[in-house]
């Protein structure tokens, strides 16, 4: 099969795969493998306890670009109809993400009240080297079990594609891009009212 | 307990409407079997072939752009062992083949061919009558195209009668919106009565439900934070039409939930095109346009105007809905302001939506408080209002006395107990021809 045949029958979400993969190239060393990783459970330790500020103020960088994106089912051999197929459920800068938090933590916010209750599993964590030695593309899944209430358990599951920036701060690094593109196109959890 | 599920002279209903699969099961027959549906918007499928999968109450259908520009919209059944014929969302296709023997159907529904028929049928296959089963009547009005399965059913014009002349301004002498798709799709459990009513005429809650979202969005809605001030009197109207529609109208409020920058964009946009239709439509209806109205279509089809907020809450069961949001905005609007805007709905009332998850735990608690055994026979209360709504000669519907009431709650629910009692469209229209008596007389 010649290279353009390929192209033209390529469905674009299995473009948009592909061309993440030119990402994934060169592998960071092993220290900053573990400094990386380090980083990204102290993040889900502090989203597990609900310090969104702490995460903002220690893990989010201030220029940060925060997406998650749903995308539409089409067929594998679309080509003709050429409206948008992603929606964006999140596509924040750092004064939206705070908006978010303050509006979790406002006392007047009744749904979270009696807290929910988060547990985030994070694997498959992988780190590139990007074109800045100071930045690093990190690839990484994440599990999140949110119980609310007495009988609510919602389950969020999701590919992170971050870029992370060496930071002089508490934590090593700070977070500049996150970019989810999530699996479940009708989210069965009842919202997505979660930091993934 | 009282008999009826609804009790329109005191502006009542039970609970039981909420959570009861049997209720369910007579609403897909009697009120989504008989209803006008919101399907797609015409900038969704503009070409020949272009066709989107939705939903009309518990079924799906493929809605599709034919060759003559018109639009149909079938069952997405195979009519041979009734696999699900189209499995993606949109796309453009020529026909649409089934998966599980290979019967394949053109855009206009006909059964086009299905593999060794004439080895395998002996002739006794008759193509004709095995066309995909099609929707009775399909309609738009500006651009938002509607399907109804009773070919009894009034006219699309005639069953959105008053809230028409309210939304015209803004949805079509505006220079008229689009909806920007993909949807973001989600389940909740709950009713899907209960965000409809909610969306039809419940400026009541804002001020409470949305508290945080007030105080930490900062946007033209922040003052009622905590409901720490009512709106003033004269602050906007509710209005219900004969056919269980309604909506409210909070003046001027063009900048509607967005915050920030995009707020005081938005704000100028809007006052720009007012000061434009008022030479062409008169200041009052360019007034309506720059103005904030929430509503519901009934029985489903929700939508905030301004805000850009447009809902189909899809009923699963009593107890499950799968909630389609999408985005409606005026054409005309530069394109960097409508992706700041798309964006920012999305912020607000979508699947990650911060406005949209404090009504969400309304909606489930209201359904799942509904499935307790004592707690399903009582009445529930939507008697704000009741006893000034009233007619207007300036203002089309039954309107309400003041912009927090629930007037379009009573007028929603007058219509549905309507069509939960009757056995055709016949019946239906005669209980409702004094529909404007019913409420204007109900009180406490």
């Amino acid at each position: 099969m010649s290279e353009k045949t390929v192209k033209t029958k390529e469905p674009l979400v299995t473009k948009r795969a592909q061309d993440l993969q030119a990402l994934f190239v060169q592998p960071a060393s092993e220290e900053t493998y573990h400094a990386v990783e380090k980083f990204l459970y102290k993040e889900a330790r502090l989203l597990d306890s609900k310090m969104f500020r702490t995460w903002l103020q220690d893990v989010v960088s201030e220029d940060v670009r925060y997406i998650v994106t749903s995308t539409e089912l089409r067929a594998n051999n679309e080509r003709r109809y050429d409206l948008p197929d992603q929606v964006y459920l999140f596509d924040d800068d750092y004064r939206q993400l705070s908006i978010r938090v303050e509006h979790d933590l406002d006392p007047q916010n009744w749904r979270s009240s009696p807290q929910e209750v988060y547990c985030r599993f994070v694997t498959n964590i992988e780190v590139f080297e990007t074109d800045d030695p100071q930045e690093f593309t990190v690839r990484s899944n994440c599990l999140l079990i949110r119980s609310r209430r007495s009988y609510q358990t919602d389950q969020f599951f999701c590919t992170r594609v971050d870029v992370l920036r060496q930071d002089a701060g508490p934590s090593g690094f700070k977070l500049k891009s996150r970019t989810i593109d999530y699996p479940e196109r009708c989210v069965s959890g009842h919202n997505m009212l979660v930091y993934l | 307990m009282e008999d009826k599920l609804i009790n329109i002279a005191q502006g009542k209903q039970r609970h039981e409407m909420h959570a009861s699969e049997a209720v369910f099961e007579q609403e897909m027959d009697k009120v989504f079997g008989r209803c006008w549906l919101f399907l797609t918007h015409e900038s969704l499928i503009p070409n020949f072939g272009d066709y989107v999968v939705t939903r009309m109450g518990t079924d799906e259908v493929i809605v599709s752009r034919q060759r003559d520009g018109s639009i149909k919209a079938f069952l997405n059944t195979c009519r041979h062992r009734g696999a699900q014929l189209c499995p993606n969302e949109a796309g453009n296709a020529r026909g649409f083949v089934c998966a599980y023997h290979g019967w394949a159907y053109g855009s206009n529904g006909d059964l086009q061919s299905v593999p060794f028929d004439e080895q395998l049928y002996d002739g006794l296959l008759d193509k004709c009558k095995n066309s995909l089963h099609e929707v009775a009547k399909i309609d738009s009005f500006y651009g938002f195209i509607y399907g109804c399965f009773d070919q009894d059913a009034p006219s699309l014009p005639d069953y959105l009668g008053d809230v028409k002349w309210y939304l015209e301004p803004y949805m079509d002498l505006s220079g008229g919106v689009e909806l920007i798709g993909p949807p973001g799709r989600c389940l909740i459990a709950a009713n899907w009565k209960t965000p409809s009513e909610n969306f039809v005429g419940d400026a009541y809650h804002v001020g409470w439900t949305h508290s945080s979202a007030l105080r930490s969005g900062g946007s033209i809605f922040s003052p009622l934070a905590g409901n720490s001030v009512l709106p003033p009197e004269g602050a906007g109207l509710q209005i219900t039409s004969k056919h269980g529609s309604g909506l409210g109208v909070l003046w001027d409020a063009y900048a509607g939930v967005h915050d920030g920058e995009l707020a005081n964009e938005l704000m100028a946009f809007g006052l720009a095109k007012e000061q434009r239709l008022i030479k062409e439509i008169g200041a009052e209806r360019a007034r309506i346009y720059r103005s904030h109205l929430n509503g519901t279509i009934f029985p489903n089809n929700s939508f905030l105007t301004c805000s850009g907020i447009f809902k189909a809450w899809q009923p699963r069961s009593a107890n499950s809905t799968e909630v389609f949001s999408w985005v409606m905005v005026e054409k005309d609007m530069p394109s960097d302001l409508k992706e700041a805007f798309t964006k920012s709905v999305h912020r607000t009332f979508g699947v990650a939506g911060y406005w949209e998850s404090d009504d969400n735990d309304n909606m489930e608690s209201e359904t799942y408080m509904a499935k307790g055994h004592q707690a399903k026979k009582k009445m529930l209360n939507s008697q704000m209002g009741i006893s000034g709504d009233r007619i207007d000669s300036d203002l089309p519907g039954v309107v309400g006395k003041s912009a927090i009431g629930e007037t379009s709650y009573r007028g929603y629910y007058r219509f549905y107990g309507d069509l939960m009692g009757s056995d055709s469209w016949a019946e239906v229209s005669a209980k409702g021809d004094n529909w404007q008596d019913q409420l204007i007389k109900a009180t406490v």
